[in-house]
C-alpha cells in the first residue's frame, strides 16, 4: 500500500495556477503517468489498488508560512447506490497554515455552492456521493470571517489561501486488458479494456434515455409561429412533458417516454392561450420511437383540426442515450475511436500507437445526447469527437494493467 | 372580499407592537399569553385605508406556525375556547375571493394556511402569495410572478400549490417551474429567487420535475421536494439556507438509485420516488422525516426488478446532514400508484399501554403504517382503512381498490392526544388499471416513417366513489370507527384540546366531527366549493379562529370563529379531480 506520487494535479495549492493550465499541459502531465488517483496504481504497476490516506495541497507563502489543505481521502471508485446509504462517504478536512488551523474559511466543492466552513481546528466534513462520476475541486472561496490564532488573517495571506484547492474524484477504475496492433492500420494500436464496477453491482453501461417530439407550429396562414410551448401529459395517470419555446421557424422539441397504450393530450400555449385537441380525442404516441408533430392552429377558436394537414404525426428517426462512456485525456485534435461499452463494460479504443505509447491518462463521462442519424446500442463505434469530457467529469484515470 | 360588521377590528398601535414582537423560533407557533381569555368583542377601532400594510389586528397571538401546525405535523392545538357545546355558533369572520383579488389567480386550490402572529399567509395556484390580516381580512401584501413566467403556469391540472414555509423574516414558496421565492415577510417584496437547477441542473420542468409542495423552515434551513415521479425522474428531498437559498447539505438526498445502477440497471424511466409533499421534523433529536411517491413507470413493473428502495417509503434523515438515519417501505414493487404521499406525523403516544414516540404515515395504499422514531422498528404495519384489493394489471385491466387518487393522498391526518386517536382522511374509489403491454412491445422497425393520429379516449375508468375519515387508536393499532363522507377526502384534518376535528368537503362544506365518538357535530355550506387542503387553527388576543381555503372555479379563503355571520353559501359541487394530483 504506497501512497500514490503527489503531482501538480489535485494537489496543488494554486487555484490560479490550475485554472490556467493548458489542455496541452495538461495532456504532458497525463503521460508523463501522474496521476493523482490513488485507486488505480501506474500501468507499470502491479496492478493491486492502493488508497492514501491523506492527500494535501501544500505551497509556502511569505506570510504566515506553509498553507495545507487535507483531506482524509481524495479518490474513490464509484460505488453502486445501496439502499444502506453505504454510497455516501464521508471525508474528514483540514485547513492550516504554519502549523495553525485556519477558523471559518469557507470553501466550496466542485459545482455544489454550499458553503463549507471551517471550525476551531480548522477542520471540515464533506459527504462523497460515491455512486456518482466526479471529479471535484475543494477550493477556499471566502476569508472574510477567517482568523488564525484569533486574528483576521491579512490581505496577501487571504490572497494566497484563495488560490488553494484540491480535488476529489469519484470514477469507476479502467482495466487494460491487452494491446493489440491494428490489423487495418500498422500505426495503430487496439486496447482492448473495460470499466469495472464493484463485484455485485448491477450496472446498465449505456441505454436511451428518452425520445424526441418535434415539430413545427404554424398559424392558419402556414407561417411559423414563434414562442409556443407544446405540452403533452398522459390521460390516464400523471405524467406530462413540455416543449422548449417555438424558434423563428415554429420549431420545438421534448423529451418524453409516453407509456404503451395510454392516451395522450396535446396543448399548444402561446402566452395564456390554449390549443387543444377536439373534446375527447387523445393522441397514441407509438413506444419506442422519436415522433414528428407538425401542428397548424386554426384561424378561429382554439379546438386543433386533428387531421392532415393541419395535424401531421409521423415517427422520426433518433433518440436521446444516457451511458457511461470511457476515452482518452489528449488534446481534442487528437482523434482515435472507442466503442460503447457492453453490459461488462468491455470497450474496444483504436489509437495511433504514438499516442498510446505516451501512456495517456483516461477519462470517464456521463454522456446524455440525443443522437439523429443512427441507432446507438454496446460495442457500437463512436469517433473521439464525439465523446468529450465535461468540465467536472474524472479525467486523470490511470488504468490498471491486467495481469502485469 | 367579504367582511361581516364584527370582523372590523384591530388598530395601528396594537399592530405596530404586534410587529415588534413577532417570535422567530422554528415552529413559529409562540406561547400562549397567560392573559389570553375569549374575548369576541375586541376593542374596535377599523384600520380601513388601502395601505394597511404595516396594520395587523392583535397583541397576543398563537400561531399556525408551519404546514402541519408544529414541525411535527400533528395538526392538533391546544386551544379551547371553540368547543361541542358552543360550535353551532361558528361563522364566517371574514372570507375574500382570490380571484377578485387578482383576476390572474387560477381555478384550482390547494393551499394550507399558515398564520404568525395574527398575519395569514396563502398561495394560490399560479403561484401568488397573500398576506391578510387574520382577523379583518385586510390584505397586507400580495405578491404575483412576473407574467412572462406566469405564463409557463398555465398548463391545467398541476398548477396547484400547497402553501408557504415562514422563517428568517421572509416567506418561502416554490413555483410550479422549479424555483424558490423568498418575499420580506412584512412587504412581500422579493427578496430572492433562485431555480433549483442553478444548484442541480436536472431539476427542471423540461425534465418533468414540479413543484406542488409547500417548503419547511427549520434552524435556519428550507426543505424541499418535489413533483414528477410519475413524468420519470429521480426522486430527491434538499435543503437551502434560509439566509441566501445556497445549499445546506453537500448533496440532494435522492431517493432512488442514479438511472443504469441497481433496480434501475434496465430501466428507461429514472425511477421516480418524488418527495411531494413537506417533511416533518423533530426538534428534540433533528431527525426529518418524509414520504416517498411511487416508482416510475407506475403501472408496469418488469423493468424495475425488486422492491424498489426507497419508493413509497417512509425516510428518515438527519435535519443538518441529510443522512440517512433509516428508511421502511410500505409497499414492495408497487405496480399501483401507491405512493406514501401525506406528510408523516411525529406522535408522543401511547402505543402497548407505554408511551412511545413514532413516526406514523397512512398511504394511498389504504394502509396505515407506524415505527419507532429513533429506530424505524415497526410498530403497526399496514392497517388498512379503505377496501383492499389490489390484483396485478394485466393488459385486460382489473378494477384496483384504492384507485390511483388513495387510499390517503396528500391530505394530512391529524392527533389527538386525549383520544390517543389518528384520524385519516381517504379516498374510496376503485380504477381500472391496465398494464403495459412491454417497454419493448413495439418497437417500430427503422427506417421508414410511419404515420398515427388521434383516437378516442378510454372510457372513464374511475368508480364516482366517496370518502371516508377513519380513527385509529395508536394504544391497538386497530380502527375505532369508520365515518362515510359525500365526496372523496381530499383536503385532511386539524383537531382542538376540545376533543373536535376540522376538515372540509368537495362539496363546499366545513365540518367538525366529534373525535370520541365519530359523530358529526356541525356543518356548514361556505360561499365556494372544493375544499382541498386542511384547516389552520390559531388565536388572536385570546379569540380562537379557523382558517382555509377552498378550490374549484372560484379559489376563496374563510376565517370562522364565534359569532361570525352564519349565512351560508349555496350547495356546492364536488369535482372529485382528474388523476392529476399531485
Amino acid at each position: 500500500m504506497e501512497p500514490a506520487p503527489s503531482c501538480i494535479f489535485g494537489r496543488s495549492g494554486y487555484m490560479k495556477k490550475w485554472s490556467i493550465i493548458s489542455t496541452m499541459i495538461l495532456l504532458a502531465a497525463a503521460l508523463a503517468g501522474c496521476s493523482d488517483n490513488s485507486n488505480e496504481a501506474a500501468p507499470s504497476a502491479s496492478g493491486s489498488a492502493s488508497s492514501s490516506p491523506i492527500a494535501s495541497a501544500t505551497a509556502s507563502v511569505a506570510v504566515g508560512g506553509d498553507i495545507n489543505l487535507n483531506i482524509s481521502q481524495t479518490s474513490f471508485d464509484l460505488k453502486q447506490w445501496e439502499e444502506d446509504g453505504s454510497h455516501n462517504t464521508t471525508v474528514q478536512g483540514k485547513l492550516v497554515v504554519g502549523g495553525s488551523p485556519v477558523q471559518n474559511a469557507v470553501l466550496h466543492a466542485g459545482t455544489s455552492k454550499k458553503d463549507i466552513v471551517t471550525d476551531e481546528s480548522g477542520s471540515f466534513q464533506i459527504i462523497i456521493d460515491q455512486s456518482l462520476l466526479m471529479d471535484t475541486e475543494v477550493k477556499v472561496v471566502s476569508l472574510d470571517n477567517a482568523t488564525i490564532g484569533g486574528s483576521p488573517v491579512d490581505q496577501s495571506l487571504s490572497a494566497e489561501l484563495l488560490k488553494t484547492s484540491t480535488f476529489i474524484t469519484v470514477n469507476y477504475p479502467i482495466e487494460v486488458k491487452d494491446v493489440q496492433p491494428s490489423a487495418d492500420d500498422a500505426g495503430k494500436v487496439v486496447v482492448n479494456a473495460r470499466i469495472k464496477s464493484q463485484e455485485g453491482d448491477v450496472i446498465s453501461f449505456f441505454q436511451v434515455d428518452k425520445y424526441r417530439i418535434g415539430g413545427v407550429v404554424k398559424d392558419a396562414d402556414g407561417n411559423p409561429v414563434k414562442d409556443a410551448v407544446v405540452w403533452i401529459d398522459r390521460d390516464e395517470g400523471e405524467g406530462f412533458g413540455k416543449s422548449t419555446p417555438t424558434d423563428e421557424n415554429g420549431t420545438y422539441q421534448l423529451f418524453y417516454l409516453p407509456e404503451s397504450d395510454e392516451g395522450t393530450n396535446l396543448t399548444v400555449t402561446i402566452g395564456t392561450t390554449r390549443y387543444t385537441l377536439p373534446k375527447g380525442k387523445v393522441f397514441h404516441i407509438p413506444d419506442d420511437t422519436s415522433v414528428l408533430i407538425n401542428i397548424t392552429l386554426p384561424k378561429e377558436g382554439t379546438e386543433i383540426v386533428d387531421k392532415p394537414p393541419t395535424l401531421e404525426a409521423i415517427t422520426s428517426n433518433g433518440a436521446m442515450y444516457t451511458g457511461i462512456l470511457a476515452g482518452l485525456n489528449v488534446p481534442s485534435d487528437v482523434a482515435y475511436t472507442v466503442t460503447i461499452p457492453d453490459k461488462e463494460g468491455n470497450f474496444t479504443l483504436t489509437v495511433d500507437k504514438a499516442v498510446w505509447e505516451q501512456n495517456p491518462a483516461f477519462f470517464e463521462t456521463k454522456l446524455t445526447k440525443f443522437v439523429e442519424d443512427r441507432d446507438l446500442t454496446w460495442g457500437d463505434t463512436l469517433e473521439s469527437s464525439f465523446v468529450q469530457p465535461g468540465a467536472n467529469d474524472p479525467k486523470r484515470i490511470s488504468p490498471i494493467s491486467q495481469g502485469a | 372580499m367579504k367582511r361581516t360588521s364584527f370582523a372590523v377590528i384591530g388598530g395601528v398601535l396594537a399592530a405596530s407592537l404586534a410587529l415588534t414582537a413577532c417570535s422567530n423560533n422554528n415552529n413559529n407557533n409562540s406561547a400562549p399569553s397567560a392573559s389570553a381569555s375569549a374575548s369576541p368583542s375586541a376593542s374596535a377601532s377599523a384600520s380601513a385605508s388601502a395601505s394597511a400594510g404595516a396594520t395587523v389586528t392583535g397583541t397576543n397571538f398563537e400561531n399556525w406556525g408551519s404546514f402541519g401546525y408544529t414541525l411535527a405535523g400533528n395538526r392538533h392545538v391546544p386551544f379551547s375556547e371553540i368547543t361541542a357545546d358552543n360550535v353551532n355558533d361558528l361563522g364566517v369572520v371574514w372570507s375574500a375571493d382570490l380571484k377578485t383579488l387578482d383576476a390572474d389567480v387560477k381555478n384550482g386550490n390547494q393551499s394550507f394556511p399558515v398564520v404568525i402572529d395574527g398575519v395569514i399567509y396563502i398561495t394560490t395556484s399560479g403561484n401568488q402569495v397573500f398576506a391578510f390580516d387574520a382577523v379583518t381580512g385586510n390584505q397586507i401584501w400580495h405578491w404575483k410572478p412576473p407574467a412572462e413566467e406566469a405564463a409557463n403556469y398555465s398548463k391545467a391540472g398541476i398548477i396547484a400549490n400547497r402553501g408557504v414555509a415562514v422563517g428568517d423574516g421572509k416567506v418561502f414558496m416554490l413555483t410550479i417551474d422549479c424555483q424558490i421565492v423568498a418575499l420580506d415577510q412584512k412587504t412581500g417584496e422579493l427578496v430572492k429567487k433562485v431555480k433549483i437547477s442553478d444548484y442541480y441542473p436536472d431539476v427542471t420542468i423540461e425534465n418533468g420535475y414540479y413543484e406542488t409542495t409547500a417548503p419547511v423552515f427549520y434552524n435556519g434551513n428550507i426543505y424541499v421536494g418535489s413533483s414528477g415521479g410519475d413524468n420519470g425522474v429521480r426522486g430527491f428531498e434538499a435543503a437551502f439556507k434560509a439566509s441566501d437559498l445556497t445549499p445546506a447539505w453537500d448533496s440532494p438526498f435522492w431517493t432512488v438509485p442514479p438511472k443504469g445502477q441497481g433496480w434501475l440497471a434496465n430501466s428507461i424511466f429514472q425511477g421516480g420516488g418524488a418527495v411531494w409533499c413537506p417533511p416533518v421534523i423533530d426538534e428534540e433529536t433533528g431527525i426529518m422525516y418524509f414520504a416517498v411517491g411511487n416508482p416510475a413507470p407506475d403501472f408496469y413493473g418488469e423493468s424495475r426488478p425488486g422492491d424498489n428502495p426507497y419508493t413509497d417509503s417512509v425516510v428518515a434523515v438527519k435535519a443538518d446532514t441529510g443522512e440517512l438515519v433509516w428508511a421502511k417501505q410500505e409497499v414492495s414493487h408497487d405496480l399501483w400508484d401507491y405512493d406514501a404521499a401525506a406528510s408523516p406525523m411525529i406522535l408522543n403516544a401511547t402505543v402497548n399501554g407505554k408511551q412511545q414516540k413514532i413516526v406514523v404515515e397512512g398511504g394511498k395504499s389504504g394502509q396505515w403504517f407506524a415505527w419507532d422514531a429513533a429506530t424505524g422498528d415497526v410498530v403497526w404495519d399496514g392497517v388498512p382503512f379503505t377496501r383492499i384489493s389490489h390484483p396485478t394489471p394485466t393488459p385486460e385491466g382489473v378494477t384496483v381498490y384504492p384507485g390511483v387518487l388513495g387510499g390517503e393522498n396528500y391530505a394530512p391526518e391529524t392527533y389527538d392526544p386525549a383520544t390517543n386517536y389518528v384520524l385519516i382522511p381517504a379516498v374510496e374509489q376503485g380504477v381500472v388499471v391496465k398494464s403495459a403491454t412491454s417497454q419493448e412491445g413495439s418497437k417500430t422497425e427503422f427506417p421508414g416513417a410511419m404515420a398515427f393520429g388521434t383516437g378516442y379516449e378510454a372510457a372513464e375508468n374511475e368508480e364516482t366513489g366517496y370518502g371516508t375519515v377513519t380513527a385509529i387508536d395508536v394504544n391497538t393499532g386497530k380502527q375505532a370507527y369508520q365515518i362515510k363522507t359525500t365526496s372523496p377526502q381530499r383536503g385532511g384534518l386539524s383537531s382542538t384540546d376540545t376533543g373536535l376535528a376540522f376538515f372540509g368537503e368537495l362539496e363546499g362544506k366545513i365540518n367538525a366531527l366529534d373525535i370520541k365518538t365519530g359523530k358529526i357535530l356541525w356543518t356548514f355550506q361556505v360561499a365556494g366549493d372544493n375544499i382541498q387542503a386542511a384547516p389552520a387553527i390559531f388565536t388572536v388576543d385570546g379569540k380562537e379562529y379557523i382558517t382555509f381555503t377552498s378550490g374549484g372555479t372560484k379559489p376563496k379563503i374563510y376565517v370562522f370563529g364565534l359569532g361570525g355571520d352564519k349565512t351560508q353559501g349555496a350547495a356546492g359541487t364536488a369535482d372529485t379531480g382528474s388523476a392529476h394530483s399531485k
